[in-house]
């Protein structure tokens, strides 16, 4: 079914007045779809917006994000700096030797005369 | 004499480089940032006082000052290190001094820089707290 809305105006230049119809069924399947193109592009560029950004986001923060923070669970790989750990001597270049040290020496007796220090907790 | 070919076959060892370069310090408890201001307050501390300091950050097993004093013994020369075991997940530290040690950094030294380092570490500061402890030490350790 097809109808029409008419619109009556007045022309200036032959003093009539002229009737135009408009099919609305058609102009408003167009203006429909046009409405909907519109909306689609309106999501989509918001979802790219939120997809790049959350790329970056997972992208760039990776292992550094990781923080310590007191009565949380901390994962990391044990380590025992020195200064000038060449300069020592073998006992401590052993590779994997610092990081197996503080579970595998508990058996040895091995002390120097007397220890000093101050012990604290947080 | 074509490419490739050997015309001398060196016998002699070659001695192994001292390793600088550790990979297994990026999987440690410290950002980058931390870990070059930690190496240079070891290196400034060391140079000042010609002790040696080391940093453990671990867990340490129980009983930890047992298990700290171990690791200080490992040490090429106890007598003459201060160790800082750090172990974040049980919230312990423990400072270790050697017997010469102990007469230039006293234990009341170590327990004022262990109540700034546990200060920072309570608040997440693992680095920073490093370093202020590192610094009040060889403070009060003075010039050799």
């Amino acid at each position: 079914m097809t109808r029409y809305d008419t619109v009556t105006r007045y022309d200036t230049v032959t003093r009539y007045d002229t009737v135009t119809r408009y099919d609305t069924d058609t102009k408003g399947a167009a203006l429909s779809q046009e409405f909907v193109k519109t909306l689609l592009i309106m999501i989509g560029i918001a979802v790219a917006a939120y997809l790049v950004i959350a790329v970056l986001v997972y992208a760039g923060g990776g292992r550094r994000a990781k923080r310590y923070r007191p009565g949380r669970p901390f994962a990391f790989r044990p380590v025992w700096f020195l200064s000038a750990p060449e300069r020592q001597s073998g006992a401590t270049l052993a590779p994997g030797r610092e990081l197996t040290a503080a579970s595998g020496g508990a058996g040895r007796v091995v002390r120097p005369r007397e220890t000093g220090g101050a012990s604290d907790r947080w | 004499m074509t490419a490739g070919e050997l015309t001398h076959v060196d016998e002699t060892p070659v001695p192994p480089k001292p390793v600088t370069w550790h990979p297994e310090v990026i999987d440690g408890p410290l950002s980058t940032r931390a870990l070059l201001r930690v190496d240079e307050a070891l290196r400034l501390a060391d140079a000042a006082t010609k002790l040696t300091f080391s940093v453990y950050i671990g867990d340490l097993v129980e009983p930890v000052r047992e298990s700290a004093e171990n690791l200080h013994a490992e040490l090429v020369d106890p007598d003459q290190s201060v160790l800082l075991a750090v172990s974040p997940n049980q919230r312990v530290l423990e400072i270790v001094t050697g017997s010469s040690a102990r007469r230039r950094v006293l234990d009341r030294d170590c327990k004022l820089a262990a109540l700034s380092m546990a200060a920072a570490f309570g608040g997440g500061d693992l680095g920073g707290g490093i370093v202020a402890g590192l610094a009040q030490l060889a403070d009060h350790a003075g010039r050799s």
